[in-house]
């Protein structure tokens, strides 16, 4: 005999009911898998983006700003510097750096970001070229995949960059300046897969309108590329947005860097680390409270199952206390409620998991770049098999009250009712 | 087959006790205990099938004393001997009429085929309705399938509470000849409780309860 089956059947046959207990477990376990999972991500996405970048220079304003927007590339910069002002940082010899990045942003195409910088930005996110090469001239770039996969741009293709960050693309500016894709990047999972990459001078040719002249203190003329932070301390007058720093080794001197940079210098620093703490403590409120929803959602998923179970059981009664009375074991009744308990949870936690993979396509399709938290897997997580567990849980003890209650059942009083 | 004395029950939430008069029911014999409602009748008849204790007195079926079972081996007893045609018709609600009868023999561990089954049905005259949702029977049908289901696991003793309360003359007629005929062709021994004197002819055994 397969009670499993007969599980089934009934589930079909109140099928109202049980589509509201499926939908309600389904929604619960969905939403519970992606805040677990998507919150974990998040912060997992952003500490891998540091990319070892130990602090962040540029125009003074709020510290997570700067670190949001040049290491994130999901807020706006706090303003531009002057490289005079930032020369001491790209001396190749700095004694306490290793890397120092240059970025020039504030263009867009199509929504993803321009960012003006050196060869060194690739050694800094370990990136590696998929096709075509890196930029050896102005107005030459090389595009992330994620730019390549949505705007369809190939090797060769040209483009104009708007002024602007791509938030309100009615309003930006087109420039007249025609790019030319030269190379495309492999998919690293980092933000970079979102960014369009050329040289800091491409930026500054969009820019000058034609003034290029009027600044007479620089050394080079604006026609050389300028592909290295030797050629930028040629241009002391043109400005940059930040530059991303990497310290050699971690001492008292490059720790005590950002305090005496904020302290003695127009610029600021700010450490990415230490600001991705303090919003990952205010995220986490934010994320406790979804969770506290979804459970919520959970628990009256629960509660749907004990009701209709409950309401069913006054129905259902008679025909339990008939299978007892012709010979079914208290076991086969209690495994007949909780197989119906069972398959709700099942079925919840498929559906769930495609409200999951809806979400998590929603969010690298529509969120990861706008947000700049980067891109999640579309594979299997634990977290997953944690939820089934929860849901299996949820379903087993909503059925615990009509189980005691079928089996305190006077079979001979209930089937003489009615 | 089934032997009855002195027995009297008393209610756990009544102060009144009912006393029942002595009777036998030889094997493949049929007996009809009548009686109006507040009689007993129902209370007999879960006496008779092992889902109460008697306060006092002394029931033996098939020579074995249910009085001396404890409640899992009066189950079992049911389960192996009795076969129950209720007052209120109680089915599987979600399988149709065929599948309830293949339900009532696994539960039973009754080891009739589906082409068994499918005899039964058809000496009931259910064949054509085997695909049917049971809810969609009328009162005649559903009565018939509790025989049916009463039968699947081929009881000695066969009771049944009211068969016939809720239905017209034709279908009286028809389940009270269903039921002696089902005890004929299955050997049973036929104890019916009913307030319905239309049931008298059929049987040749007679016990009239008092209020």
């Amino acid at each position: 005999m397969n009670l499993l089956y007969l599980a089934w059947r009934n589930l079909r046959y109140d099928h109202l009911k049980s589509l509201l207990s499926i939908l309600l477990m389904s929604l619960g376990l969905g939403l519970i898998c992606f805040f677990m999972i998507f919150s974990s991500q998040i912060e997992k996405n952003f500490r891998d983006n540091l990319a070892g970048v130990h602090l962040v220079l540029g125009a003074k304003g709020s510290p997570l700003q700067l670190v949001l927007c040049n290491l994130y590339h999901a807020d706006v910069p706090t303003g531009n510097i002057s490289i005079e002002e930032a020369k001491a940082f790209l001396n190749p010899r700095h004694p306490l750096l290793s890397h120092a990045v240059p970025l020039s942003l504030g263009d867009s195409y199509e929504g993803f970001r321009l960012v003006g910088t050196t060869k060194e930005f690739l050694n800094l996110y370990e990136l590696e070229l998929a096709g075509g090469s890196i930029y050896q001239k102005d107005l030459q770039v090389a595009i992330g995949s994620e730019v390549a996969r949505k705007t369809g741009l190939a090797l060769g293709d040209q483009f104009n960059s708007s002024h602007g960050l791509g938030i309100e693309e009615s309003l930006a500016e087109s420039h007249t300046h025609n790019f030319t894709v030269t190379g495309i990047l492999k998919q690293s999972g980092t933000v970079a897969d979102e960014l369009i990459l050329c040289s800091p001078s491409s930026f500054w040719m969009v820019h000058d309108h034609g003034h290029n002249h009027e600044h007479g203190h620089d050394n080079a003329p604006l026609n050389t590329p300028v592909l290295s932070n030797s050629q930028l301390l040629e241009h002391p007058n043109k400005e940059i947005t930040s530059l991303l720093l990497r310290f050699r080794s971690k001492n008292i001197q490059s720790l005590n860097m950002m305090r005496s940079i904020n302290q003695n210098t127009p610029l600021m620093a700010a450490s990415p680390s230490f600001e991705l703490n303090k919003l990952f403590d205010q995220l986490g409120i934010g994320f406790e409270l979804l969770n506290s929803v979804a459970l919520l959602i959970l628990l009256i998923s629960a509660l749907s199952i004990w009701f209709g179970m409950s309401i069913a059981l006054q129905e259902r009664k008679y025909e339990l206390a008939l299978i007892r009375s012709i010979g079914g074991q208290p076991w086969q009744v209690v495994s007949l409620l909780l197989f119906e308990a069972i398959l709700i949870a099942l079925i919840g936690f498929f559906v769930a998991m495609f409200v999951f993979y809806g979400l998590l396509w929603l969010s690298n399709e529509y969120w990861s770049s706008d947000w700049g938290f980067g891109r999640m897997e579309m594979r299997f997580y634990a977290e997953q098999g944690m939820v089934l567990l929860l849901g299996l849980i949820v379903a087993v003890m909503s059925v615990v009250v009509p189980i005691v209650q079928v089996l305190r059942m006077d079979i001979a009083k209930t089937l003489s009712e009615r | 087959m089934i032997e009855v004395r002195r027995l009297a029950h008393q209610y756990s939430n009544q102060d009144r006790s009912i006393e029942y008069p002595d009777f036998h029911c030889g094997s493949g014999e049929e007996l009809l205990i009548l009686g109006p409602s507040g009689s007993g009748k129902s209370t007999l008849l879960h006496i008779l099938g092992g889902f109460l204790k008697p306060s006092r007195g002394e029931v033996k079926m098939s020579a074995r004393s249910l009085q001396e079972m404890n409640t899992k081996e009066r189950n079992r007893f049911r389960q192996d001997f009795i076969g129950i045609v209720f007052q209120k018709h109680h089915f599987i609600r979600s399988l149709k009429v065929f599948e309830n009868l293949k339900y009532a023999a696994a539960f039973s561990k009754s080891n009739r085929t589906d082409d068994q089954l499918l005899e039964l049905l058809e000496f009931l005259g259910l064949e054509d309705l085997k695909k049917q949702a049971v809810n969609t029977l009328s009162e005649g049908q559903k009565q018939r399938l509790s025989v049916a289901r009463a039968l699947v696991h081929k009881p000695a003793i066969l009771l049944a509470d009211e068969p016939t309360s809720s239905l017209d003359d034709q279908n009286c007629r028809l389940v009270a000849e269903l039921l002696i005929r089902s005890k004929e062709e299955y050997g049973a021994t036929l104890v019916v409780v009913s307030h319905d004197h239309r049931l008298m002819p059929y049987f040749a055994n007679k016990i009239e309860l008092g209020a």
